[in-house]
């Protein structure tokens, strides 16, 4: 197992599975049915260590493939408050690949102060949302673009997207984007309570962020061979940065949708990212 | 109007324009040589020296301090690293005259706009020059090693530049942010507000660069602590810390440095230099030597000779960079690198001329604090020993890599202390 490149995702996918299930557990008591996210990411987790399992014991010779698209069938098509774009190829610059994680250190120094002005912003918001039941437009617009911001880097960090993202996070401006609904009401209640409220997702998430940490590893090494960035590892991937876009959105009181637990179809950017070069010959 | 009345005006237009041209010339030349006077000026000042002017140091001759199986295998340590350094540097060149010319076909890589596009090229081309110069870095390597002058291994030599080259790019990305953002708004005078912008960040870098030192505590020798305040008080420099930084196993060379300014200031000793290797008198120098540092203002004065060097290197980066259509465009950052590479590779004989120059004035200082010169003495030797230098470098190696004076006029300036202490 220990020689097996996929062994990291294997554990990852379990993990997720598990923490899935254990949510599942008690969403069962309370509503009487397991909702489809939890579901389907309990049996994304379980269907590839099966087929990892059968690869290991030469039942096949199909690779296994973590792509939830290709493990589940059809995803789900969504209409979050917050939602994943990708416009991608596979392509990879070897360069930037071998380079990313220096190069994303200015990003991460960016979000860090980024990070403290979310924070009182984010307070703020709370405030403003629990006073009013909306989001004040003007940090509904700051927020969106830190969350915004943050799922560039992290799609670029972990190679999910090729481009060098900008540092402002605006709209539409990057190859894996996330589109945040405006604001709209919210009930007091889950405003109040929203910390408290957030808890379950935060482990789901954990989960999710081995995942995006695993794929990254694996695919770093998968792009730097072959120049591409494998589907079955950029997915993943992107289902872990969509559904920790979804937390941070809705623990920032940006939405009052609850984040969804399992993969879904990503939407397709309406129209293709200019990359600098385009937008410098005008 | 009658053809020779409008050849008149023309002509006279022509006499205009010709005078316009001229006045614009002169006052062009006027102001570049005020300029020039008063850079002058300020490198007078900066190079003031409290080292006696008329000091002469005799030729030492290192046979005396040490054995010459020592000067020979030192020779050669010495000269491996420099041509290993030399042939770095050319490779560097030949990279960034490369990426000079094709750099700019990576923006392709980018979403990030024009300043984001433009840090990404930057960022590049220092990737590229690590790649390039990381074979000539495990040669080093490889040669401490088998001196036993370091105890680095080759996997966490390549691991840690690589990470400290994460470092590096956070100050190219925010320089580059800067320069890229006054270029686009001032277009061919960005470099008139960048350098004194840029001398600003450096003296706020050197303010705050005490704290980003790891791994310090509190000197604890209570002799060396008393040693260390009656030294500062001879300096006049009362109430600078003195800490010890726990620096990593496979570092063997002893060394120490004067960090801060004002309120940060503080004299940092490496481990390696109280582990018992150096006399209590020998760290007493070295105290004095780095709060001699601190008390002729050596590093406000680097920030000067920092503000020195960019106000010329910014112009002519900016003048270069219109060929590229001025620094405000992202193509131009791998041509601007290279300038700013070869600028800094072409000066090189002078910063280490400066260098040499508050060394010596350090060395200077602390004898005069100490009035130790045989402690002073034996610790060059002990440093020479130590880090295996070349006490009596050749004059090529001298001039282009020695940022201290050599230890053979290190030792001739305790000579020449005492003879002038004698003759007092």
């Amino acid at each position: 197992m220990l020689g097996n490149p996929n062994s990291a995702a294997f554990n990852d996918s379990l993990g997720l599975a598990h923490a899935a299930a254990f949510l599942g557990w008690f969403a069962c008591i309370a509503l009487g049915r397991m909702p489809r996210g939890l579901r389907d990411s309990v049996a994304w987790g379980v269907g590839f260590g099966a087929q990892l399992w059968a690869y290991l014991f030469m039942l096949t010779s199909v690779y296994p493939d973590p792509d939830p698209g290709v493990l589940l069938g059809e995803l789900p098509r969504r209409s979050d408050a917050v939602g994943m774009a990708l416009r991608d190829d596979g392509r990879r610059s070897r360069l930037t690949v071998f380079f990313r994680l220096p190069l994303t250190f200015p990003h991460l120094v960016w979000l860090a102060l980024w990070s403290l002005l979310a924070l009182l912003a984010a307070i703020a918001n709370w405030l403003a949302t629990l006073a009013t039941a909306h989001p004040p437009a003007v940090l509904h617009r700051f927020l969106s673009a830190y969350v915004r911001y943050q799922a560039h880097v992290y799609g670029f960090l972990t190679l999910t997207a090729n481009p060098f993202p900008g540092f402002a996070g605006a709209a539409g401006s990057y190859d894996a984007e996330l589109e945040i609904a405006p604001p709209e009401r919210q009930s007091r209640w889950s405003v109040g309570f929203r910390l408290l409220l957030v808890l379950p997702a935060w482990l789901l998430a954990a989960a999710f962020g081995s995942l995006l940490w695993a794929a990254a590893i694996l695919g770093w090494f998968a792009a730097l061979i072959t120049g591409r960035m494998p589907r079955r590892l950029r997915n993943p991937a992107a289902q872990a940065i969509r559904y920790l876009a979804q937390v941070n959105a809705y623990l920032l009181v940006l939405t009052a949708d609850y984040p969804y637990g399992g993969p879904c179809a990503p939407a397709e950017l309406a129209a293709p990212v200019r990359t600098a070069a385009e937008l410098a010959l005008g | 109007m009658a053809p020779s009345a409008s050849a008149e005006i023309a002509a006279r237009g022509w006499r205009g324009d010709a005078q316009a041209t001229r006045r614009r010339l002169l006052l062009s030349v006027l102001a570049f040589a005020l300029a020039a006077a008063a850079w002058a000026w300020a490198a007078h000042e900066l190079w003031r020296s409290s080292v006696p002017a008329g000091l002469s140091l005799t030729q030492v001759d290192v046979h005396r301090f040490f054995s010459a199986s020592f000067l020979r295998r030192s020779a050669s340590f010495e000269r491996f690293l420099e041509i290993d350094g030399v042939l770095a540097d050319l490779v560097l060149v030949a990279v960034l005259v490369a990426y000079a010319r094709g750099g700019h076909r990576l923006m392709r890589e980018s979403a990030a706009g024009r300043i984001g596009t433009g840090i990404l090229l930057g960022m590049l081309g220092f990737a590229l020059v690590w790649l390039a110069q990381a074979p000539f870095e495990l040669a080093a390597v490889w040669w401490e090693r088998g001196h036993h002058v370091s105890r680095q291994g080759y996997v966490s030599a390549l691991v840690e530049s690589f990470l400290a080259l994460g470092g590096q790019f956070v100050f190219v990305a925010l320089a580059l942010a800067v320069t890229m953002a006054l270029a686009g708004r001032m277009r061919r005078w960005w470099w008139l507000p960048a350098a004194p912008l840029f001398a600003a960040l450096a003296l706020l870098s050197a303010l705050v660069s005490p704290y980003l030192i790891a791994k310090t505590h509190p000197l604890q020798d209570p002799v060396l602590v008393a040693d260390a305040r009656e030294l500062a008080a001879r300096e006049h420099v009362r109430g600078t810390r003195v800490v010890v930084q726990d620096v990593p196993r496979a570092v063997t060379d002893p060394n120490a440095e004067a960090v801060g300014l004002g309120p940060t200031r503080r004299v940092v000793l490496w481990s390696t230099l109280t582990d018992g290797r150096f006399t209590r008198p020998e760290i007493a120098v070295v105290i004095a030597h780095e709060l001699g540092h601190i008390a002729h203002g050596h590093l406000l004065k680097r920030v000067g000779w920092l503000a020195l060097f960019l106000i010329p290197a910014t112009a002519l980066i900016a003048l270069v960079a219109r060929r590229r259509g001025g620094l405000g465009r992202p193509e131009a950052v791998p041509l601007a690198l290279l300038v700013l590479v070869v600028l800094e590779l072409a000066t090189l004989p002078l910063r280490t001329m400066v260098s040499r120059h508050e060394e010596a004035e350090a060395d200077w200082s602390a004898l005069r604090a100490t009035h130790d010169p045989v402690a002073a003495r034996s610790l060059f030797r002990g440093l020479a020993t130590a880090s295996l230098g070349d006490p009596d470098p050749p004059a090529w190696s001298y001039v282009l890599f020695a940022d201290h004076p050599t230890i053979a006029q290190r030792i001739a300036m305790t000579q020449a202390w005492e003879v002038r202490s004698h003759a007092r």
